[in-house]
């Protein structure tokens, strides 16, 4: 027995006022959906570095949810900024502009003629409130303090339906931003892929650069069916002001392929779940990664390779660079159970340090119940190996032009793995300026 | 016990028929080698040389899906991998497995324990040496892990050395020539010629007709999609150093019933 | 006695366990007043009844770890926390009580001490029973005794170091030790002195609901080495015993520490063990650690690599077979620059058996030019096997190179069809595969470990395939 147990999160007054509205306009489950969330939200205690294992390395003590309003949309000149990004990575893409209360949804004639559903998660539960239900039951109610929070609160959002054989012909670009200080966001993607659909998907967070405090609590969930395929890219460039705790998780049907790509490059904090459910025989994922941590970012990783099924495969790779005060924390799992047979499943994070201060951790774990597998992980962490510098210099190449170079031949054998070119290349973009140094978190908002 | 001193057997494979994974590699072979003989199979890659030598082996990855194998009588296919061996068969694999750990000496004293064959260890190191000497194996190999971290003519000439330790009654040499320079290559083929004869029948499979110059079989057979499609003298492999396989297999997209025909007359034509 | 030996396990040679002849035990469960007890009946100097007591209340005060084996099946109150056999300790097995001297002949330790030891320490239930070293040793001032004669008799280097590699609040399991240690090995090498052959204890528990709480304290001085060995049995029976040693080594400058383990406890032992290693400047510790035997084993051999130059090695080796759990692992702590380690992890799991890696990596801030090296690799032997690998590496340095790699396998098709293709039966091909598995940790014992090892270990694997 735990005796004094650690007293509930003190709940902003103005999310219980945002909650009652939400719960007062919903219906039927969605409406139990919210106040059970919220009931068990109210109850629940902040995770705490000292009691939880999967927070032990990432403090959160100093987030003050009290202090916190929902966000309350977001203004034109940043909407532009969005607009030009979604040119510059898939300028074919439809856009689903999460910015609650409001979701815009704009260039989407082709893929709604093919049968593609793109709505806001609002307006789906209204009218496919099964097609919701079934998608968001990959998810609990309250997993966790911050899902529970999520499931209360949610508004706007993004839902993708994708019917059985359609492959949906340009991508769907997922842009979830907020604003206002104190602001609170709660993006929200969900996705459902029938049998043998295919989609190509960006989930993009960001805010305008400066230090406005805010907090994101986002969820995305991927529903796809056997044969069905999903290119995944994310990106991550909040503000710097921006606490950003996300659940990124896909469940895989019988041979269902998910390529996952992800960019991590803003917040001040950040604690992203990726987790894959390995449900159907067959099932594959390979998930990557790039993370460029500076200043005093804290950027958190925690990775789940569920395999639930026989035959299934997955592989993740993470790759870091943290430069200044900066701290990356990995740590992942690969869950093999007793049924996955023939499972292949491997990890591998590397860090690269670049400054004295930065800091890298890594917990790679293996919990294998099954004995015919293939299971590994590799991680490592290290500086700039002082004869790649040399031989670069040798050349004639300057110092710090040769360790640019050096983190961007790190990176990069990360950022090949993204499925999405035109997404590779703006993700390559954005590396190169933090690498430069001068950029800061979040994107720069020209005034129209 | 399989009694060490006993000469070699009779390998008759009858209507032999193959499949790995569900795909029919084996399309019903016949190939007889008869007791102290050296016979060569032939064949282009993909023909099925290498699925004969693991079936004939007993490597459960092999279905057997038609036909018979024996040697000496007994039927093979009805045994597993180890109980073959210790009738007296042995293959020289053509990719050697690691055993990490596992040290060569440990190893052969397990093997020639298993077989029957064992002796004492003053006599088991003097001939574990001699061996190794004849076969220009450098003394480390004895504590050497199997096969780990051995270049690729080192993996085969440790192939031979176990050939030899064991004195099987029948060898089946997988692409033992493969990846081997002329004087590896001779080594190897020494090995093999010193233990051939009454005690030892062999089976050489192989892609290039090179290391029959130095084995000289008294019979070569070509395998093609599955099939013993011709046997003949030892002019068959000069034919295929000369000529290649195509005279006699036909253009590679032909059918084997039509490669037949063909070849029936070219090798008519060769051997005028 | 209210527990009955049951029927020997079939592949447990040493299961078998002598009548009770110990003159005196505590009573069941721990108290205040029975730790008194101990310290009392060991007629011990004041400050150590008063570290003892504080222990206590550490023990008392900290809860069960959540982590790790399930440790809910030990009854704290139904076990005696010190029970000392009949007969004083003596330098000469003529002395040992008959039925004492019969076990560790069974055991074969009068023999290899004969043969290749320097020194040998045997200790049954609390106390040690055996001792001796080699006099030339004695002469160049070795000190190899168990601890309760450490702390009596050179109080002033006993007092300097002990407790201050792990601290009675360390964990809740080092506190208990802390509270009712006895018996175990108190080792000092002076500086200079190198000790070719190894120092040997063995431990042996006979009683039934016994705790074992041996405490071990080696310090080797600058510039010099030793290699200290321990091994470990138990009978069978259908009670469990607990095994809790807190063991410290403190290599100084230049100094070379090697302590090798091997762990054959009977499978109703829980060993919950803290070991914890200092090495300072251009020191040298290597934890040597196979963990065969026991129930539940919970064990991370650590290194704090304090001084520049220091060097640390972990090689484990870990079998479980049906019902066991080995949580064993390593910990090295970069405290200084220049400063390298390497850990090398090799899990077995067989039937129903559980083996997990845990594993911790730290660097400082201020430790540069640090490299570390880990590799952990599991087998599973059948469908029911399980493996985990939880390794932790937190690297707050710039300038350092941390590799880690894991893998979690069966025995290969092809490496089983390899060797059957020889002849060799597949029972014995995979035997074959295990002991090479096991081969980077057979490699670093002395021979006659070695070889039975490897015959722990074709027992253990005897009916494993087919």
């Amino acid at each position: 027995m735990i005796t004094g147990s650690p007293p509930a999160t003190p709940a902003a007054p103005a999310f219980a006022l945002a909650v009652e509205e939400r719960i007062a306009t919903a219906h039927g489950w969605l409406r139990d959906r919210r106040q059970a969330a919220w009931d068990a939200f109210s109850t629940m205690p902040m995770p705490s570095s000292q009691r939880d294992e999967d927070w032990r390395r990432t403090d959160i003590a100093k987030l003050q949810l009290s202090g916190f309003q929902p966000s309350d949309g977001i203004d034109e000149p940043l909407v532009n900024a969005i607009r030009q990004r979604r040119d510059q990575g898939a300028a074919d893409a439809a856009l689903l502009l999460d910015a609650a209360p409001v979701t815009r949804i704009e260039q989407s004639d082709e893929l709604t003629a093919a049968g593609v559903v793109l709505s806001s998660l609002d307006e789906a539960a209204r009218l496919h409130p099964e097609l919701v239900e079934r998608a968001l039951s990959a998810v609990g109610v309250a997993e966790s303090p911050f899902v529970a929070l999520w499931n209360a609160m949610w508004s706007g959002g993004a839902f993708i339906y994708v019917p059985r054989s359609v492959h949906a012909a340009v991508p769907v670009w997922v842009a979830h931003s907020a604003a206002g200080h104190r602001g609170a966001a709660f993006p929200a993607t969900v996705v459902l892929l029938e049998d043998n659909s295919s989609l190509t998907l960006v989930d993009d967070y960001l805010s305008a650069a400066g230090l406005n405090e805010m907090f994101s609590d986002a969820l995305t969930i991927v529903v796809a069916g056997r044969d069905a395929r999903l290119d995944h890219c994310v990106l991550q460039q909040w503000g710097e002001g921006v606490w950003h705790v996300a659940l990124h998780r896909t469940v895989l049907a019988q041979n269902a392929r998910l390529r996952m790509f992800g960019a991590t490059l803003g917040s001040r904090l950040q604690k992203a779940y990726w987790e894959v459910m390995l449900d159907g025989p067959g099932a594959e994922a390979n998930i990557s990664g790039v993370v460029f941590g500076d200043g005093a970012q804290h950027l958190d990783h925690q990775s789940l390779q569920a395999h639930r099924a026989p035959q299934t495969t997955s592989r993740l790779k993470l790759k870091v660079a943290v430069r200044d005060h900066a701290r990356s924390v990995y740590s992942g799992l690969i869950d093999v159970e007793r049924i996955a047979q023939q499972t292949d499943a491997y990890v591998q994070n590397r860090n690269l340090l670049l400054s004295h201060g930065a800091t890298a951790d890594s917990v790679p774990r293996l919990e294998i119940r099954a004995n015919d597998v293939r299971c590994g992980h590799g991680a490592t962490a290290g500086h700039i190996d002082d004869d790649h510098r040399f031989y670069l210099m040798a050349r004639g190449v300057t110092a710090e032009d040769a360790d640019r170079l050096i983190v961007h031949g790190f990176l990069d054998d990360a950022l090949a793995d993204c499925p999405h070119p035109g997404v590779a290349a703006l993700i390559g973009e954005l590396l190169e300026k933090e690498l430069e140094g001068n950029a800061q978190a979040g994107i720069a908002v020209v005034d129209a | 016990m399989t009694d060490h001193q006993a000469l070699a057997a009779d390998l008759v494979v009858d209507g032999l028929s193959v499949a790995v994974d569900g795909k029919e590699i084996l399309r019903g072979v016949d190939l007889t080698v008869p007791a102290g003989e050296v016979h060569a199979l032939m064949g282009p890659n993909g023909s099925g040389k290498s699925t004969l030598a693991y079936t004939l082996s007993g490597h459960p990855k092999y279905a057997v899906t038609g036909g018979t194998a024996t040697f000496g009588g007994d039927d093979l296919l009805a045994l597993p991998a180890d109980a073959r061996a210790r009738l007296g068969l042995f293959l020289c694999f053509q990719y050697p497995t690691a055993i990490p750990g596992v040290t060569t000496v440990n190893f052969m004293r397990a093997a020639l324990r298993a077989q029957g064959k064992e002796m004492p260890a003053r006599e088991f190191i003097r001939r574990l040496n001699e061996e190794m000497a004849a076969l220009r194996i450098d003394e480390s190999f004895r504590a050497r892990y199997i096969n780990d971290g051995f270049s690729g003519g080192e993996k085969k000439r440790a192939e031979i050395l176990q050939m030899a330790m064991l004195r099987p009654r029948l060898s089946i040499l997988d692409e033992t020539d493969s990846g081997l320079d002329v004087d590896a290559l001779r080594t190897v083929a020494n090995g093999v010629t010193r233990l051939a004869g009454p005690d030892m029948s062999v089976l050489v499979i192989t892609h290039y007709p090179r290391i029959l110059e130095y084995l000289k079989p008294d019979r070569v057979h070509i395998l093609n999609q599955g099939r013993v499609i011709l046997s003949g003298g030892p002019e068959l492999a000069t034919q295929i150093e000369r000529e290649g396989y195509e005279p006699i297999i036909g253009p590679v997209a032909a059918e084997a019933g039509a490669s037949r025909t063909s070849l029936t007359g070219v090798v008519a034509e060769a051997q005028a | 006695m209210t527990v009955q030996a049951h029927e020997l396990s079939k592949d447990y040679e040493y299961g078998f366990h002598d009548v009770d002849i110990s003159v005196f035990r505590t009573e069941k469960g721990l108290s205040p007043e029975v730790v008194a007890a101990i310290s009392d009946h060991k007629s011990e100097p004041a400050w150590m009844l008063k570290f003892r007591l504080k222990a206590y209340e550490h023990y008392v005060k900290r809860p069960m770890p959540t982590w790790g084996a399930d440790l809910s099946g030990i009854d704290f109150d139904d076990i005696y926390y010190y029970v000392k056999p009949a007969g004083e300790q003596s330098r000469s097995w003529d002395d040992v009580p008959e039925s004492i001297k019969n076990t560790f002949d069974r055991l074969g330790i009068p023999e290899a001490e004969r043969k290749f030891l320097a020194g040998v320490s045997a200790q049954y239930d609390s106390e040690v029973v055996y001792h001796n070293i080699r006099e030339d040793l004695e002469k160049l001032g070795v000190i190899f005794c168990d601890c309760d004669t450490g702390l009596r008799d050179h109080p002033e280097i006993f007092r300097k170091y002990f407790g201050t590699v792990i601290p009675p609040n360390d964990n809740k399991f080092a506190a208990l030790n802390s509270a009712v240690w006895s018996g175990g090995s108190f080792v000092y090498v002076p500086a200079g002195v190198k000790v070719e052959v190894p120092l040997q204890a063995y431990f042996r528990i006979n009683s039934d609901n016994m705790g074992q709480f041996e405490r071990t304290l080696i310090i080797a001085e600058e510039g010099s080495s030793v290699h200290y060995i321990e091994g470990c049995t138990a009978p069978n029976y259908s009670s469990d015993s607990l095994h809790s040693a807190v063991v410290e080594l403190i290599a100084h400058k230049g100094a070379k520490i090697r302590y090798t383990t091997i762990q054959n406890w009977s499978d109703n032992v829980y060993n919950l063990v803290t070991k914890r290693a200092i090495a300072h400047e251009n020191a040298t510790v290597e934890w040597v650690d196979g963990n065969l035997g026991s129930k539940v084993t919970m064990k991370y051999p650590a290194i704090y690599l304090m001084g520049e130059g220091a060097h640390g090695e972990v090689l484990s080796a870990a079998f479980a077979g049906p019902g066991q759990h080995q949580d064993a692992g390593a910990k090295c702590i970069h405290v200084a620059a220049h400063t390298t380690s390497n850990i090398v992890s090799r899990s077995i799991s067989k039937g129903t058996g559980r083996t997990s890696y845990r594993g911790h990596i730290k660097v400082y801030p201020k430790a540069h030019d640090v490299r570390i090296n880990v590799r952990c690799d599991a087998l599973l032997l059948d469908e029911e096997s399980q493996s985990d690998t939880y390794p932790y590496m937190d690297v707050n340095s710039p300038d350092v190179t941390v590799g880690h790699e894991a893998s979690v396998s069966k025995v290969g098709e092809d490496q089983i069809f390899y060797l059957t293709s020889r002849g060799i039966d597949e029972q014995e091909a995979t035997a074959l595969i295990v002991n090479g598995f096991f081969e980077p940790f057979v490699k670093e014992l002395p021979m006659e470990y070695a070889v039975e090892l490897n015959r722990l270990l074709a027992l253990s694997m005897e009916g494993s395939v087919g």
